[in-house]
């Protein structure tokens, strides 16, 4: 049996394809399941699959040293139905919203990590940091989303919540986020943590949705999607990270 | 580079720390905090969502809770809480405010979904209180529960 063999093929090649490849395979930081049931409990992970952008070289390699995840808190988020704004609160469509996540314990990547809670000590996030990915390699963050109950007698027939996610690599004050020290996944809500429009991924947030297993009413038809995204308060109050009682990140000067 | 620079500290806090502090999060399914820290406000209120769902263990039967006041006695002032979903709903009081035990416990059946749980007082005056709570199955398994809490007073 005749084995093809590679050393035939320039190095050149196969260096630009490896690096092709790793490019391709770059994505946004996204929930590994953003897709889930009404009225089950997940265990999910936050993906990280490249880090910032190295200002030598552009590739997305440089170490992502810390992550901040929020979800919306359902207090002051806004709320659309097929699209258009709706004035109803998220407790029309989602009777036990409030402590959407809590986060798995793990080292892995990251040395120290702890829960975001809302003023009621309700769980909305969590920040991760110290160590860090490696540029080259896939992060993955675990956490967990607790069970929702869809209103049944809402015509939702799902409800996707917008995911606030910072990825830092270097820490810096707000005026200095730049491609090389941060990658935001967050939705453009006029909050101190949009980013500029010349940034990677603006106004490219993560995602969970939460599909209706109940039936619909009939008056429903088909049912409406609903969104919820957090509030520029929200994300100004639970994005910094602060340890020990000082705020570590974004460095205040 | 590290998040911290210069330092290893572990964290020993939350980031948002609520002087509420009803902690969902010390054991499973028990917490405990003080209402009307302030000594003024008879109508203070407790609020919370409990989610009953099958977590792989059975689908709920419904929702088991008790109470028990931690505070020393005072003529007239007794903790209570409520359970309430749909057209149900149940109570349970400490009646003996101060000693080791729980309130005799009540179950409300209502199966899987989103329970009211209220907690109040008799009186002005604070309470330290500790609730247990506990989605059931019909063969008294424990299942799915989670908790959010909507209101503290």
């Amino acid at each position: 049996m005749k084995i093809m063999q590679a050393k035939n093929i320039p190095l050149s090649i196969i260096t630009t394809s490896i690096l092709l490849a790793s490019q391709m395979a770059s994505a946004h930081t996204r929930l590994q399941i953003p897709s889930i049931d009404e009225g089950t409990r997940v265990y999910n992970n936050q993906i990280i699959s490249h880090g910032c952008r190295n200002p030598d070289t552009q590739a997305v390699d440089l170490t992502t040293i810390a992550t901040i995840l929020v979800f919306p808190d359902g207090v002051d988020s806004s709320i659309t139905v097929n699209e258009e704004v709706s004035d109803q609160p998220l407790s029309a469509f989602i009777e036990n919203w409030g402590s959407p996540i809590r986060k798995v314990q793990n080292k892995d990547l990251f040395e120290l990590e702890e829960e975001i809670r809302d003023p009621l000590g309700n769980v909305v996030g969590y920040w991760a940091g110290s160590g860090g990915r490696q540029g080259s390699l896939i992060g993955a963050v675990p956490f967990r989303s607790n069970s929702f109950v869809i209103a049944e007698t809402s015509c939702a027939k799902s409800v996707k919540a917008i995911v606030a996610i910072a990825d830092i690599c270097k820490i810096t004050n707000i005026a200095g986020f730049n491609d090389a020290d941060i990658m935001l996944w967050t939705p453009a809500v006029g909050s101190n943590f949009d980013g500029t429009e010349d940034l990677n991924g603006y106004n490219s947030p993560a995602s969970l949705i939460i599909n209706r297993t109940s039936p619909l009413p009939e008056s429903c038809g088909e049912g409406v999607a609903v969104v919820v995204t957090p509030s520029a308060a929200q994300l100004n109050r639970d994005m910094p990270v602060n340890i020990d009682g000082v705020q570590i990140w974004p460095s205040p000067n | 580079m590290n998040l911290i620079p210069n330092q290893k500290s572990r964290l020993n806090a939350v980031l948002l720390i609520v002087s509420a502090a009803f902690s969902t999060n010390s054991f499973a399914h028990s917490a405990g905090a003080t209402t009307d820290a302030n000594h003024a406000n008879a109508n203070a209120t407790v609020l919370a969502a409990v989610s009953c769902f099958d977590d792989g263990n059975g689908e709920p039967e419904g929702l088991f809770t008790q109470i028990k006041d931690l505070s020393e006695p005072e003529e007239g002032l007794l903790i209570s809480i409520q359970l309430y979903k749909g057209l149900k709903a149940i109570s349970d009081t400490d009646t003996i405010s101060g000693d080791a035990d729980y309130s005799e416990g009540v179950q409300l059946n209502a199966g899987p979904g989103v329970y009211q749980m209220i907690v109040n007082k008799t009186d002005a005056g604070a309470r330290k209180f500790d609730v247990i709570w506990h989605c059931m199955t019909e063969d008294h398994t424990h299942t799915g529960t989670d908790i959010t809490l909507r209101q503290f007073q």
